[in-house]
């Protein structure tokens, strides 16, 4: 028999056209639908995009952008945080360019986006910030260095667990300082503020949350009832009332925990306090899930090989669930990041919080109607930028992962 | 399930004198909640032998060898394997689990580790072997079971036979005493059960001490050296794979084979 | 489990540390004593740190008065009432937003969700973004957001408030609606209600029977409530008007334009402590005649700086005849060439220069041009009334309030003051207004069972009817949009879930496509989408802790203000905490039987 020839499909079940009444002029109604929402649509994005340029006050923002990114931190030590910012591009490039295939490019993803960004700020930074100008050089510098250098030596890999460790260190001292008078004189974290602050929070909090979460949770699946009961009740204490209210209890009893006087525990120690502890309760109900997906018969063949219990949880269960719950624990730290920004209740000037102070200040308060409509915008999109980039991140993570383990 | 006790009290399905009993079990009994598994096992195998346990599900048959290596608790009775009893002690508990190898229906590899991860786990974290005496011990038993060229990959990579040699390869990179296999091509499709099997059969007649719990008769033929048959919780009939399957002497035994021959 | 024979038989001989029993019950002893120890030390250095500071540590604090003002509660509140009565407002406060938000995020979120699967492309792009923007900006932006940069600066002010239709008010202090409130009269109603209920039940028993007996499907739900409706409906109109108990009078206080209905128990005319107020009572007030004032004002309003404005209280359109409105020196204003013009008649308006001399009103006249900066005329205008006409109804404390109307009498001489002036100044400066009492007629009126209430705006505030702040909004409204984002990704999810084959089976039978998704994929997808639901509603309520950035008046806010005050921090910390397990404690007990029945559906 004849083989026939492939036609192409009819005109209407192609193109353009297809496309157009399939998704928007199918039927009348849908006409009609679509006709109303691309005009609210186009009235919407015309009136914000025209607002947002011709009638919006932006200079009072503009001047204060340096509240927003560090608050009061000193201007002539900005190459300190800025120094921080530097030191972890130069791992991410390290890590990015010496890992290898499969979960590096994961990890070379996260760099180039980092570095993306650190660019824009850079130019941004050579026409328009002097102070910092050659600070955000040398951030864009260390990227590039770190990540050329990970290509060139490999090798560094199996360090870089020791130089992520070390970098902690350097940057809590960067940060306070090691006291004295000079370029490392100590800095107050009454001053630390800004957008700073909101990643330190959300840094410290995920990080340490991490390891307690994974104890309660094990704790929570125990065999044996006090470990179990204990847990549970913790998680579910911490968990059934909201992080506000946790921020608010930390910054009253912290300081009665440890029977020292108020004042010689910062807020920002009340709030990391709070904000881990809280984090710590739902990593916990993460890690939890990931240890209920591991099948049992994983446990059964380790433990049948002679490993101990310990050995069976650290090598066998905890490396499975873990990496099972990774986009749970990215979906966390998005929340998280939100969170942060409820620490204005303990009295710091995080990244929302400076908002609340340039709000008020006289030269704002002069203006018409204020500026708070400018400033929640652009509070709404530096926050949506990280954490949308982040949700992303984590969907391409989640189905990276997905295709792994099949 | 009739609740018909055996006639002649428990059947013993002792080992031929003459060897050396390597696993000893005796009186056994157990319990899930108010569900009595295992009554009154009565059980050893001596060293080399290949034990072949048959029965229907739920018969008890994989809970028996699970007690073995103590993935299950036994309420009554006593266990020795190589000498040691399983007791309470963690010791006890250790020093059998090290020299038992178990290969499991649902392969339970790690899917986290590569193939040879897999294999040398136990001999450096257990054996505490150096790292290259074990990947060479590894690549050994690899080679053995015909996968060496695998080492490299993720269990997930494999089809079920070779991941159920793999599964075997670890267990036996441990150098274990005795090789307990719990229905270990129950899980496989139809054309790769003949891979798992001969390799099966080629340990047998190296001289591994093995307890099978499978439905493979021809396996059994083959290399078993004693049949034992289960039912609700206990041993049915014993005895030598040619007796078992020309005339077996009990009806339920006579009524199972006759379903699955 | 049958007794030990010979099992295990030699574990009397096991070293403790070995037997994997005792390593276990081991452990968790050293566990437990690491714990108490724990909380021992928090215990020890918590009730010493209490001690040396003598902050309260007990609960007795709960009785005292709390003296702290709450702009908004669902049961009476004053602020002589005790601290714990204010944590009870707080809790109430919580549950009156977090029922409303819950119910119209869901609604919004079911919305968002369907849109996200509309074949329409438009629909599907408006809600995706509307998810992926509100879910990943923090809520506290946006509740701020909500409360400082629309809901205050956008909306008229108050004096301007909008008159939507059917009595509602709308300003940037809120939203006041009309409201039935429960008279003195209700308790009428009582055998009604259950003469009602009872018609309701034997109704609905007896059309069931009916039908079960002719063996026809159908429900009798809707005859019962029919019935029950008809007898509620009559049983209301036949208990008809009641006339106050004779001892009640009004009180009234021209300074600050309140009338107080109270029980004249000793018969002398003024309220005394021990007489009680007199919940909604309809008072028909009337002002012969009285004077308002007000200077005009350079105010932003919409975040645009209006100059020479005006505004005098809400006054009726329908009540315009008996008014006017003039300059205070209107010899003064002829020499300026100054006029007036109304947005609305006799409330508000501007005072203008008419420069180009065409007799009207155009945009730039408002503005004195003589003056260094732009600015308005300021002027002193006065309303005059006759034969004022207000029903009133009095709020829960027995309260209502007219126009600060002051008599003509005083009018004539010196203007002074005008609306700005807080009836507390009034009271401390009484010589030049005392003299000039204003003269009104307060007659009380017989009442129903329930009382229509239609807010009003006689000085800066809504009174009747009932509120919703700007701050409650402002939490509402970020609370049902921040939510609905995740809701709506719950109810795609649930959607998306149900196989594809139930839609083509369904189709496959017939059904149109309103009748697949009410039919069969809505109730699928139900199942899928409940239990995470009831988290996000646990998450709505949990999230409306954020209340303070709106400046509302909620569990946390107000627990916030008690530690404050009292200083009582462990004993509210307790509290607080204990509120907030009990809800979420309710949600997860909803939440299992949601769960529960879910399982039961499926089998």
């Amino acid at each position: 028999m004849e083989v026939l020839p492939s036609r192409r499909p009819p005109r209407d079940a192609r193109g353009v056209r297809a496309w157009l009444k399939q998704n928007l002029f199918g039927s009348i109604s849908n006409s009609i639908i679509s006709v109303v929402s691309i005009g609210l649509g186009v009235w919407a994005v015309v009136g914000l995009v025209g607002w947002i340029l011709t009638s919006a006050h932006w200079a009072q923002l503009w001047a204060n952008l340096r509240l927003f990114a560090v608050y009061r931190y000193p201007a002539d030590l900005l190459w300190r945080p800025l120094g921080v910012v530097a030191l972890v591009m130069l791992l991410l490039g390290l890590t990015a360019g010496a890992s290898g295939r499969g979960s590096g490019e994961i990890i070379r993803g996260v760099f180039w986006w980092f570095f993306n960004l650190v660019a824009v700020l850079t130019v941004l930074g050579l026409f328009f910030w002097p102070a910092v100008r050659w600070l955000w050089v040398m951030v864009a510098a260390a990227g590039l260095l770190g990540y050329f250098g990970g290509r060139a030596f490999p090798g560094v890999m199996r360090s870089m667990a020791y130089l992520w460790g070390a970098s902690v260190v350097v940057a809590v001292l960067l940060l306070t300082g090691t006291g004295g008078s000079g370029a490392l004189r100590t800095v107050d974290t009454k001053q630390w503020g800004g957008f700073m602050l909101t990643l330190v929070l959300a840094i410290v909090g995920i990080a340490v949350s991490f390891p307690l979460g994974i104890a309660l949770a094990l704790g929570r699946r125990s065999r044996l009832p006090v470990i179990r009961y204990v847990s549970v009740t913790f998680i579910e204490v911490i968990r059934g009332a909201p992080l506000i209210t946790w921020l608010f209890i930390a910054s009253l009893l912290v300081p009665l925990l440890f029977a020292v006087s108020p004042d010689r525990i910062s807020a920002l120690f009340r709030a990391m306090v709070a904000v881990t502890v809280f984090s710590a309760a739902y990593m916990a109900e993460n890690v939890r899930g990931g240890l209920q997906a591991v099948p049992r018969g994983q446990n059964e063949a380790a433990r049948a090989l002679g490993l101990s219990g310990w050995q069976t949880t650290r090598l066998i269960v905890l490396p499975q669930a873990l990496r099972a719950v990774i986009p749970a624990i990215v979906g966390q730290a998005i929340g998280l990041f939100k969170d942060t920004s409820l620490v204005f209740i303990v009295g710091l000037f995080d990244f929302f919080n400076v908002s609340n102070t340039v709000a008020s200040q006289p030269q704002s308060l002069l203006i018409p109607g204020g500026i708070r409509l400018e400033l929640s915008l652009f509070l709404a999109a530096v926050y949506w930028y990280f954490a949308y980039r982040m949700s992303v991140a984590s969907r391409q993570l989640e189905r990276q992962l997905g295709v792994g383990t099949r | 399930m009739s609740e018909v006790a055996a006639p002649r009290g428990p059947v013993r399905a002792d080992a031929p004198d003459g060897g050396t009993r390597i696993i000893e079990i005796d009186g056994l009994n157990k319990w899930f909640g108010e569900f009595h598994v295992l009554k009154d096992i009565h059980l050893s195998v001596n060293k080399g032998e290949v034990v072949v346990i048959i029965g229907p599900s739920g018969s008890g048959k994989s809970t028996l060898i699970r007690c073995i290596n103590r993935l299950e608790e036994h309420q009554e009775g006593r266990i020795v394997v190589d000498g040691i009893e399983l007791t309470d002690d963690v010791r006890n508990i250790d020093q059998v689990r090290r020299e038992t190898g178990m290969v499991f229906q649902q392969f339970n590899l790690f899917p986290h580790l590569t193939v040879l991860d897999n294999v040398t786990l136990a001999p450096l974290r257990v054996r505490k072997w150096k790292k290259a005496q074990a990947e060479e011990r590894a690549m050994y038993f690899l080679e053995k079971v015909g996968i060496p060229e695998q080492a490299r990959k993720y269990p997930g990579q494999l089809s079920g036979g070779q991941q159920q040699r793999v599964a075997i390869a670890r267990a036996l990179t441990m150098e274990p005493k005795v090789m307990l296999f719990d229905e270990p091509t129950s899980a496989l499709d139809p054309e790769v059960i003949g891979e798992v099997l001969d390799v099966m059969v080629t340990l047998a007649k190296e001289g591994m001490t093995m307890a099978v719990v499978t439905h493979e008769m021809g396996f059994a033929r083959e290399v078993g050296d004693r049949v034992i048959f289960m039912d609700a919780g206990q041993i049915v009939e014993v005895g030598t794979p040619e007796h078992f399957f020309q005339n077996p002497r009990e009806e339920r035994t006579r009524a199972f084979l006759s379903k699955i021959l | 489990m049958a007794t030990t024979r010979s099992s295990n038989s030699g574990s009397a001989r096991i070293p403790f540390y070995r037997n994997v029993k005792t390593i276990g019950l081991l452990a968790q002893i050293v566990f437990v004593v690491v714990v108490v120890a724990a909380m021992y030390i928090v215990y020890h250095n918590v009730s010493t740190a209490l001690r040396a500071s003598d902050i309260p540590a007990d609960f007795s604090f709960l009785g005292n008065r709390a003296g702290v003002p709450i702009a908004e509660s669902v049961i009476r509140y004053s602020p002589n009432d005790s601290y714990g009565r204010a944590f009870v407002i707080g809790v109430l406060n919580t549950l009156k937003v977090a029922l409303v938000g819950v119910v119209a995020a869901t609604l919004l979120g079911i919305l968002i969700g369907v849109m996200r699967l509309s074949r329409n492309f438009m629909l599907r792009q408006i809600a995706t973004v509307y998810v992926e923007t509100l879910r990943n900006t923090p809520l506290a932006v946006q509740i701020v957001f909500w409360y400082t940069a629309i809901l205050t600066p956008l909306p008229p002010r108050i004096l301007n408030a909008v008159m939507a239709p059917g009595g509602i008010l709308l300003s940037n202090q809120g939203i006041a609606l009309p409201w039935a409130y429960p008279t003195h009269h209700f308790p009428a109603m009582l055998p009604v209600l259950a003469l009602a209920l009872v018609a309701g039940l034997g109704t609905w028993w007896w059309w069931r029977r009916r039908l079960i007996r002719a063996d026809r499907p159908g429900s009798a739900a809707g005859p019962g409530w029919l019935a029950l409706l008809l007898v509620l409906l009559i049983g209301y109109f036949a208990v008809g008007r009641a006339p106050l108990p004779a001892d009640v009078t009004t009180s009234f206080r021209a300074a600050s334009g309140v009338v107080t209905a109270f029980r004249d128990l000793d018969g002398n005319g003024t309220r005394g402590p021990n007489e009680p107020t007199v919940p909604y009572v309809k008072i028909d007030a009337r002002v012969p005649d009285g004077q308002l004032q007000v200077q005009t004002q350079d105010l932003v309003e919409s975040r645009r700086l209006v100059y020479s404005t005006f505004r005098f209280p809400i006054l009726r359109p329908s009540d315009a005849a008996k008014f006017e409105v003039a300059f205070a020196d209107p010899a003064k204003a002829a020499a300026q060439d100054l006029h007036l013009a109304f947005k609305r008649f006799p409330s508000r308006g501007v005072v203008y220069q008419d420069r180009n001399h065409n007799g009207a009103f155009d945009a730039g006249e408002e503005i004195d041009t003589a003056a260094e900066k732009p600015r308005g005329f300021n002027e002193s205008l006065v309303l005059t009334a006759t034969d004022f006409h207000w029903r009133l109804v009095t709020d829960r404390y027995g309260e209502a309030r007219i126009p600060r109307f002051e008599a003509e009498a005083a009018a004539g001489g010196s203007v002074s003051g005008g609306t700005n002036i807080s009836p507390a100044q009034l009271f401390s400066q009484p010589t030049a207004t005392s003299q000039a009492t204003l003269k009104a007629d307060f007659t009380l009126q017989k009442v129903r069972p329930l009382v229509w209430s239609v807010p009003r705006v006689p000085i800066s505030t809504y009174v009747g009817g009932i509120e919703l702040t700007t701050n409650y909004l402002a939490l509402l409204i970020a609370l049902i949009v921040y939510t609905a984002s995740f809701m709506a990704e719950i109810v795609r999810g649930g959607l998306q879930a149900v196989a594809k084959g139930q839609t083509e089976a369904a189709k496959a039978l017939g059904l149109s496509d309103g009748q697949t998704f009410r039919l069969i994929v809505f109730p699928q997808a139900l199942r899928i989408i409940l239990p995470p639901m009831i988290s996000q509603y646990l998450n709505l309520t949990k999230n409306s802790s954020l209340a303070p950035l709106a400046a509302y008046a909620e569990l946390f806010a107000i627990s916030v203000i008690i530690a404050n005050q009292t200083g009582a921090s462990v004993p509210v910390t307790l509290m607080l905490i204990a509120a907030y397990v009990v809800i979420s404690l309710a949600f997860a007990f909803v939440l299992n039987i949601v769960n529960a029945r879910m399982a039961l559906v499926e089998r």
